[in-house]
C-alpha cells in the first residue's frame, strides 16, 4: 500500500537541519518535562503488568492472591520454575514445538508472501487480477476463524496432518501469508524498475534480480511483517487446541491453557510459562527493533 | 513513489489467460486429492491404544496407566491431558467426524448424551464384565438410554446398554468452615435454611468473612452451582415430557435464595466468581461455606491457612435430598478397530479393578467402588460425605441439548444476581429459551 | 512499479541462452513463466484453506444441526432467525462499542505518545523495545494477568481504595466490565499504534517541514498541513487492522468474563463461539461468522473509499 505522499521527494535517512532548529525551538524545560512525565507515566502503565507477571512467578499462589498485595516478592520462589518443568515435562517439548513451528512458519510464510506480492506488483495480469487478487487474499484475513475450523479439521484428517507440526505450520503459513502479501505489495511498489531493469542488462535473469536485487531492498518489509507472523504464531491458540492432540505437535500456548484446569488456575505457575513465552520474541524483537520500525513506515532503505 | 503511473510489463511477460484458466484448474485438482487412511486388521490386540482424558481430574488416571496399568496390561497407554473446554472441542471434533485419533475418550457426565451415538457398547469389551462392587447410580449414568430418567426422542427405542465406565466418581459436596460456625454458635447445616442462617449470622457478626460463596460467573459456572440448590428445593429440573419443571412455586424460592439471599451474604464480586475464586476464598477462611466438587476439595486443602477447619458434609436438603453427579466417564470410541477395542477393554477392566483402584485413591484419585470407599473411608476428609451422597446422587438432564440448556439458563441466573432481572422474570425467560432450545431439537414433536 | 519510463521488458539474455545449458534453459523457463511461479504458490494455499473452507461454511449456514449432526436443508432460516435474534443484535452493539471506544482511545493515546517519542531521547530504542511487551504476549497469559488485577480486593481494587472507598467491580459489575476489557485492549495495542505512528512520522521527508520552518509556519500548522495528509494512508491503515482485529475479540473476554456479567460484555465471538463449540450448532454459527464476514468487508471497504486511499 501506499504510504508515501504524492510526491516524488526522496526520504532522507540523516537528521536534516529541520530537526535541529525544531529541538532548538522545542528545548524549553516544560516541554521537556511534559515529554518526559508523558512517556514515564505510559512506561509505567505498560510494564506494570508484565511486571506484575515476571515477579508472580517468583510468588506462592497465596502470595499472589493476598490483600495487600506483594508489590515485591517476598520469597523468591525460584522452585516455581523447576516446579513447571518437573511437574510438567512436556514444557520442554512444548517450547520446542513452538520454536520449530513459528520458525518455519515465519520463513515459508514471508518468502511465499513476498513473491506472490512480487508477482502482482512487477506483472500484469488478464481480468484485472493484479488488484482483484491481492485483495480477495487480504478479505481472508477478515474471516473469522471459528468457523472454518471444523472444514479444516476435517481436510486435515483426510491428508494425515492433524496432530503434527507441518500440518500446524501449513495451517499458520496460511493466517500469515495475506498479511505479508498486503505489506509487501507496499514496500515492491516504491522499488523503481530501472533497478530490476539494470540487472537484467547485466545478465541477471529476472529471477535472479528478485532474489538479488528486490529482496534485499524490501529488507525492512520482510523484518516488519516477519515479526508480525512470528508474534501472531508463537501466540496462537484455537486452531492449535483443534488441530492438535498431544505433546507431539502441541505449543506452548496449548500448554498453558492446560494449567487451567476445572477447578484451579495454577497462578504461579502460569507466571512462570507467561514469562518463559515471552522471552525469545523479546530478543527477537529487540535485535531487529530498528529494521521493525522502518518496516513499519513501508520505506526503502537506501 | 506514486503508483499512479504504474507501468507494467506489457510485453513478454503478460499473463495470458489460458495459462491462468489452466492453473485454476490445477489448483482444483490440487484441492480435491484426498489421502486415504490404509484399513488395519481387526484381529488381535492393538499394542498402545491413546487416551482423551481432561486436564486435572484426567491426571490420577495417567499416573495410575504409568505405575500399574501398563504393566499389568503390557499395553502403552498413551494418556493426552487436555483443558477442560480443549476435551470437549476435541472430543466434538473427532467424534462428530468419525474420527479414530483417541481409542478411549473421557468425558463429563452431561456430555455423554451427547457422545452416546459414538461409543461403543463397552461390556463385549470388558473380558470379565462390569464388576458387582461399583456403585450403581454411577453405571446408569454411563447407560444409554440412562435408566429412569427422561430421554431424548427416539433414544427411548433403543435397548439400555452401558457404553462408559466411571472414572471419577464425582458428587458435589458441601464445604463449611467449623471455626467460623463455632464463632457464631451455629451447628453444621443439615437444610439450607440452616445455610441462610448461619451464613447471615457470620456474615454479620465476624469482620472479612462472608457468610456463603458462589459461582456466579454466567454460563456453566453460576448453573453447575445453582443446580444442587434448585435439585434440592424443587426436584428435577425438567419433567418426563421436558417441560420447565422450575417455574413452580419452588423453584421460584430456591432461585431467590440462591441468587439473592445468598448472594447478598457472598463476597463483592461474586457475579465473576468461578470455581478458582471459590475455592480460594473458602481454603482462606474469606468465605465461611459453599459448593465444591471432591476433585476441586482437594486443590482446596493443599497448602491454604484454613485447611484444618473445613468440614464437608452431603449437599443441604430442601424439600428433598439431592445431591449432584458430577462423574468422568471413560469409554471406548466406536469408530477405532477391533484391535483397539479390545485393548481398550482389557486396560478398562484393569483400570475398575480392586488392585487398581487402591492404588488410584491413594495417588489422589476419586473413587466408585463400593469396597474401596469403605477400605479407605478416612483417607480423605471429603471421603465419607461423598460416599454418603454418590449412591443417591442424582444426574444433570440427560439430553443432548445440555449446553446450550446450561448456558442459557446460566446467564438467566447471573441477570437475577446481577439484579438486572427478577427471579419471576427469570422463571418466565428460562421457561421460554429452554422449551424452545428443546423444541427446535424436537423433544415435542 | 514506480518509473514511467521503465519497463521489464524480454531481455538480450533471454534470446541468447535458447542453447545454453540445462540449467540456463531451467532458469529461462522460470523467467517466462515468473509471474504464474510467484503468485500460484500462495493462492493454492490460499484457496484450499480458506476458500474451501468458506465454501463449506456457507453452506454449513443453510442446514439444521442437531447435537452436531445435519438434520435438514433449511435455505436462508438461520439468516432470518439471526435477524431476530435480539441476543446476538445485544452482541453486535456490543462488540460495536467497544471496537470503537477502544479502537479510538488505542489511537488517540498511541498518537500521542509516537509524536512525544517523535525526537533525539536517550534509550529510544529501548523504548520501542519494552513497549512491544504488551503485544507479544500469549493472550491467554494476559488475560489471566488482567483476572489477577481486576480481582475483587486485588491490586486494582487496592489502588482505588483511597478514591471510591470499597471495591470497583471492574469485572462483576455489568456497568463496568466491558470498560475493563476495553482497558486490557487499549494496554495490549496501543503499542502497535504507537509503533507504526513513529514510522510514519519519520517517514515525512525533513526537507517539507524546512520549508515550511522558513515559510515562517507553526508547528501546528506544519503538524496539520504536512505531517498528517502525509501520514494518511498510515492512518487508515493502522485503523482497519485495528478495527478489523478488535471485532474478532475472544480470549480475553473468554478469560476475563464469559460475556458477562448479564449480556454486558457478550461479544459476538463469544456468541458465536458458544453457538460453534458449546453447541455445536454449526448451521447457527456459520450464519453468524457469515454475517460478521460481510459486515467487516463492508466496513473496510468503507474506510477505504472515504479515506480515498488506494491499497
Amino acid at each position: 500500500m501506499a504510504t508515501k505522499p504524492e510526491t516524488d521527494t526522496p526520504v532522507f535517512e540523516t537528521p536534516g537541519r529541520f530537526e535541529k532548529l525544531y529541538n532548538e525551538y522545542e528545548g524549553t524545560k516544560w516541554s521537556r518535562v511534559a515529554i518526559y512525565g508523558g512517556l514515564s507515566m505510559y512506561l509505567l502503565w505498560t510494564l506494570f503488568p508484565v511486571y506484575w507477571m515476571v515477579t508472580g512467578s517468583l510468588k506462592t499462589r497465596e502470595g499472589l492472591l493476598t490483600f495487600p498485595p506483594q508489590w515485591i516478592p517476598l520469597q523468591m520462589e525460584i522452585s516455581n520454575y523447576v516446579v513447571l518443568f518437573t511437574q510438567r515435562p512436556e514444557f520442554w517439548r512444548f517450547i520446542l514445538n513452538s520454536m520449530i513451528v513459528t520458525i518455519a512458519t515465519t520463513i515459508i510464510a514471508t518468502f511465499l508472501g513476498a513473491c506472490a506480492a512480487y508477482g502482482f506488483v512487477a506483472f500484469d495480469w488478464p481480468y484485472d487480477l493484479d488488484f482483484h487478487l491481492p485483495f480477495y487474499i487480504l478479505s481472508t484475513r477478515f474471516m473469522p476463524p471459528i468457523v472454518v475450523a471444523i472444514p479444516i479439521y476435517v481436510i486435515f484428517r483426510d491428508i494425515a496432518l492433524v496432530n503434527t507440526l507441518p500440518g500446524l505450520i501449513l495451517l499458520y503459513v496460511m493466517f500469515n501469508v495475506p498479511f505479508v502479501v498486503w505489506m509487501m505489495k507496499g514496500f515492491f511498489d516504491e522499488i523503481p524498475d530501472s533497478l530490476v531493469e539494470s540487472a537484467m542488462i547485466d545478465g541477471h535473469t529476472h529471477l535472479g534480480a528478485f532474489f538479488k536485487i528486490v529482496l534485499p531492498l524490501a529488507k525492512p518489509g520482510l523484518f516488519a511483517s516477519g515479526i508480525f507472523a512470528m508474534i501472531i504464531t508463537w501466540n496462537e491458540l484455537l486452531f492449535a487446541l483443534i488441530i492438535t492432540h498431544s505433546a507431539d505437535a502441541a505449543t506452548l500456548p496449548v500448554g498453558l491453557s492446560s494449567l487451567i484446569t476445572q477447578y484451579t488456575i495454577q497462578w504461579e505457575l502460569i507466571s512462570v510459562a507467561g514469562t518463559i513465552a515471552m522471552i525469545p520474541v523479546l530478543i527477537f524483537a529487540f535485535i531487529v527493533r530498528d529494521e521493525l520500525v522502518r518496516g513499519f513506515s513501508m520505506g526503502v532503505d537506501g | 513513489m506514486t503508483r499512479d503511473t504504474p507501468v507494467r510489463d506489457n510485453s513478454g511477460d503478460l499473463v495470458d489467460r489460458r495459462s491462468v484458466l489452466a492453473s485454476s484448474g490445477a489448483t482444483i485438482t490440487a484441492l480435491s486429492l484426498a489421502g486415504c487412511l490404509g484399513d488395519e486388521s481387526e484381529e488381535g490386540t492393538a499394542e498402545s491404544i491413546s487416551v482423551a482424558a481432561v486436564e486435572g481430574e484426567g491426571s490420577w488416571f495417567d499416573t495410575l496407566a504409568d505405575e500399574y496399568l501398563e504393566d499389568e496390561t503390557g499395553i502403552e497407554i498413551n494418556v493426552e491431558l487436555l483443558p477442560f473446554d480443549g476435551l470437549f472441542e476435541q472430543l466434538v471434533s473427532v467424534l462428530d467426524n468419525r474420527g479414530d485419533e483417541f481409542d478411549v475418550v473421557f468425558m463429563d457426565d452431561p456430555w455423554f448424551p451427547r457422545m452416546a451415538n459414538h461409543l461403543e457398547p463397552l461390556e463385549q469389551w470388558l473380558p470379565d464384565g462390569l464388576p458387582d462392587e461399583l456403585i450403581q447410580s454411577t453405571v446408569d449414568i454411563a447407560t444409554w438410554p440412562t435408566p429412569n430418567e427422561a430421554v431424548p426422542p427416539g433414544a427411548d427405542e433403543l435397548e439400555q446398554e452401558v457404553r462408559g465406565t466411571v472414572a471419577v466418581g464425582n458428587a458435589q459436596l458441601f464445604a463449611y468452615n467449623t471455626d467460623h460456625f463455632d464463632e457464631v454458635g451455629e451447628d453444621p447445616p443439615e437444610t439450607w435454611d440452616d445455610v441462610l442462617e448461619a451464613g447471615q449470622a457470620i456474615d454479620s457478626e465476624l469482620d472479612d468473612t462472608a457468610g456463603f460463596v458462589l459461582r456466579g460467573e454466567r454460563g456453566n459456572p453460576i448453573n453447575a452451582s445453582f443446580y444442587a440448590v434448585g435439585g434440592s428445593m424443587a426436584g428435577r429440573m425438567f419433567d418426563d415430557d421436558w417441560s420447565y419443571n422450575w417455574s413452580s412455586t419452588e423453584g421460584r424460592d430456591a432461585i431467590d435464595l440462591f441468587a439473592n439471599e445468598l448472594a447478598d451474604i457472598s463476597p463483592e464480586g461474586v457475579t465473576a466468581y468461578d470455581s478458582d475464586e471459590v475455592i480460594t476464598a473458602i481454603g482462606s477462611g474469606e468465605a465461611a461455606q459453599g459448593l465444591v466438587w471432591p476433585g476441586a476439595a482437594s486443590d482446596m486443602l493443599d497448602g491454604t491457612s484454613e485447611g484444618d477447619n473445613i468440614e464437608f458434609t452431603v449437599i443441604p436438603e430442601g424439600t428433598q435430598y439431592a445431591p449432584t453427579q458430577g462423574n468422568w466417564i471413560a469409554s471406548i470410541n466406536t469408530y477405532t478397530g477391533d484391535p483397539q477395542k479390545r485393548a481398550a477393554g482389557e486396560v478398562l477392566q484393569e483400570f475398575i479393578s480392586r488392585e487398581a483402584q487402591e492404588l488410584y485413591v491413594e495417588d489422589g484419585g476419586v473413587p466408585f467402588r463400593h469396597d474401596i470407599f469403605e477400605e479407605y473411608i478416612d483417607h480423605e476428609p471429603w471421603m465419607e460425605a461423598l460416599y454418603n451422597s454418590l449412591p443417591e446422587a442424582l444426574p444433570r438432564p440427560r439430553t443432548t441439548e445440555w449446553n446450550e440448556i446450561e448456558e442459557d439458563h446460566g446467564i438467566i441466573l447471573n441477570n437475577v444476581l446481577t439484579d438486572d432481572m427478577t427471579v419471576d422474570e427469570a422463571v418466565e425467560q428460562a421457561e421460554e429459551d429452554l422449551e424452545d432450545i428443546l423444541d427446535r431439537a424436537g423433544y415435542y414433536a | 512499479m514506480s518509473e514511467g519510463t521503465n519497463t521489464v521488458s524480454e531481455n538480450p539474455i533471454h534470446a541468447s541462452a535458447s542453447e545454453g545449458s540445462r540449467k540456463e534453459r531451467l532458469a529461462l523457463w522460470a523467467d517466462e513463466h515468473l509471474a504464474k511461479l510467484l503468485v500460484i504458490p500462495t493462492l493454492v494455499l490460499l484457496f484450499s484453506m480458506t476458500f474451501y473452507p468458506m465454501i463449506r461454511a456457507i453452506e454449513m449456514s443453510m442446514y439444521q444441526y442437531t447435537a452436531g449432526q445435519r438434520i435438514g436443508f433449511v435455505g436462508l432460516d438461520n439468516y432470518v432467525n439471526l435477524f431476530y435474534d435480539s441476543t446476538w443484535r445485544n452482541s453486535l452493539m456490543v462488540t460495536a462499542w467497544y471496537v470503537f471506544l477502544s479502537v479510538t482511545v488505542q489511537f488517540v493515546v498511541g498518537f500521542v505518545i509516537a509524536v512525544l517519542l517523535n525526537r533525539k531521547l536517550k534509550f529510544r530504542g529501548l523504548i520501542q523495545t519494552l513497549i512491544l511487551i504488551p503485544m507479544i504476549l500469549a493472550p491467554t497469559v494476559i488475560a489471566l494477568v488482567w483476572r489477577l488485577l481486576y480481582a475483587p480486593g486485588g491490586l486494582l481494587d487496592f489502588i482505588f481504595y483511597p478514591i471510591v472507598g470499597g471495591n470497583v467491580g471492574w469485572i462483576s459489575d455489568s456497568s463496568i466490565a466491558l470498560y475493563s476489557l476495553i482497558l486490557t485492549e487499549v494496554w495490549q495495542w496501543t503499542p502497535l499504534v504507537v509503533l507504526v505512528m513513529l514510522a510514519g512520522l519519520q517517514s515525512v521527508p525533513d526537507h517539507l517541514k524546512e520549508a515550511a520552518v522558513m515559510d515562517g509556519a507553526s508547528r501546528l500548522r506544519i503538524f496539520w498541513d504536512i505531517t498528517l495528509p502525509h501520514m494518511k494512508s498510515l492512518i487508515v491503515l493502522i485503523l482497519i487492522i485495528r478495527v478489523i482485529d478488535s471485532i474478532r475479540v475472544f480470549d480475553k473476554v473468554y478469560i476475563l468474563t464469559r460475556g458477562g456479567p448479564g449480556e454486558s460484555t457478550n461479544v459476538v465471538s463469544m456468541e458465536m463461539y458458544r453457538a460453534a463449540f458449546e453447541f455445536t450448532n454449526w448451521g447457527a454459527a456459520a450464519s453468524m461468522a457469515i454475517s460478521l464476514l460481510l459486515i467487516v468487508l463492508l466496513i473496510a471497504i468503507t474506510f477505504v473509499k472515504i479515506a480515498e486511499v488506494k491499497f
